[in-house]
């Protein structure tokens, strides 16, 4: 039982970081979720909705961005001036990592892949 | 026969230089012999800047309208953008106006709809984000608009509602529309503009 629990984890999280399948899912999660206001080009619209490009915009809120796309951001805990975000709570991890490999891929171009564990991590200390 | 030929000639050079015009769109009716189109009811509404907006300031105007709110997370950061897309085309052209009507009464208020335009950078005064007083002050223009908005907390930002771009005459006529979400569509629209600012012409 061990073994296949194991072998699951193993298989999903290769296919979380190595695969170029990966990167499919990544693009239609992306398209289906975060392109509506985010835009097909990733440039954002205007202040309203933030470009997805900037590295160093990554780098900065790397360990949030996971509870972004899970739990949205609220008017609550928003800083001021931002657009709030909708919750996509029926994101799986998987779809998280996928997508956020995906626009590493294109745009942030970080050499290390995000790991299932991480985006795990990430979403048990998510704050709200 | 000859003459007839020369008839037919001038007939259809005739034809050709009349200009293309648009239908106008709706539900008509016929009263005492006249045909009565489908015109935008009168309004009284309020912009982002809290100034009165009634429908009388769409008159001999051309306007081009959309439905949205500002937490809306599917279609309307869409339309937004083929609305802003229109209105970079025609920014010079002082008699087309720009309608965003609201459909949240609830969460869009007036200091949230200027948040919402200066975030989007507009800068055209004919550029309006409009909110009623009562919720049915804007719901209920929405038949003459051919659109429809539906309060649904399954669907996403709880309000379900048609993506139109559409247009509309000086006369406040419905002239044309598109889907706002698509970017092909509205270049189609955008030529409807320019045939509906020739008409005036």
């Amino acid at each position: 039982m061990n073994v296949i629990r194991f072998s699951t984890f193993i298989i999903l999280f290769i296919s979380c970081t190595f695969s170029p399948e990966t990167y499919k899912e990544g693009k239609q999660v992306y398209e289906n979720y975060c392109s509506g206001c985010h835009g097909i080009q990733m440039d954002g619209l205007k202040d309203l909705y933030p470009p997805l490009k900037d590295v160093n915009w990554y780098e900065q809120n790397r360990n949030q961005i996971p509870c972004w796309l899970k739990n949205g951001i609220t008017l609550r805990n928003l800083r001021l001036g931002k657009q709030e975000m909708p919750a996509h709570t029926e994101l799986s991890s998987i779809q998280i990592c996928n997508v956020l490999n995906y626009l590493n891929s294109i745009n942030w171009k970080l050499k290390s892949p995000f790991t299932l564990e991480e985006i795990n991590l990430n979403l048990k200390n998510c704050s709200n | 026969m000859k003459r007839i030929i020369c008839y037919w000639i001038l007939l259809f050079t005739l034809h050709s230089c009349t200009e293309k015009k648009l239908p106008v769109l709706g539900n008509y009716s016929i009263k005492n012999g006249d045909t009565i189109f489908n015109q935008i009811p009168d309004f009284n509404l309020w912009t982002q800047d809290s100034m009165p907006f009634t429908s009388q300031m769409l008159e001999n105007k051309i306007h081009v309208a959309a439905f949205f709110f500002t937490s809306c997370p599917t279609i309307c950061p869409k339309v937004m953008r083929n609305m802003m897309r229109i209105e970079e085309k025609f920014s010079k052209e002082k008699d087309v106006l720009y309608l965003c009507y609201s459909l949240d009464f609830k969460k869009d208020s007036i200091p949230r709809l200027k948040e919402y335009a200066s975030k989007l950078g507009i800068e055209n005064s004919n550029f309006y984000f409009l909110q009623g007083r009562q919720k049915e002050d804007i719901r209920s223009l929405m038949n003459a608009y051919m659109s429809i908005a539906v309060d649904d907390p399954d669907s996403p930002g709880g309000i379900n509602h048609s993506g139109w771009i559409l247009l509309i005459d000086g006369k406040k006529n419905l002239r044309s529309y598109c889907l706002g979400t698509d970017e092909k569509e509205t270049d189609k629209l955008i030529k409807d503009i320019q045939t509906l600012l020739h008409e005036r012409d």
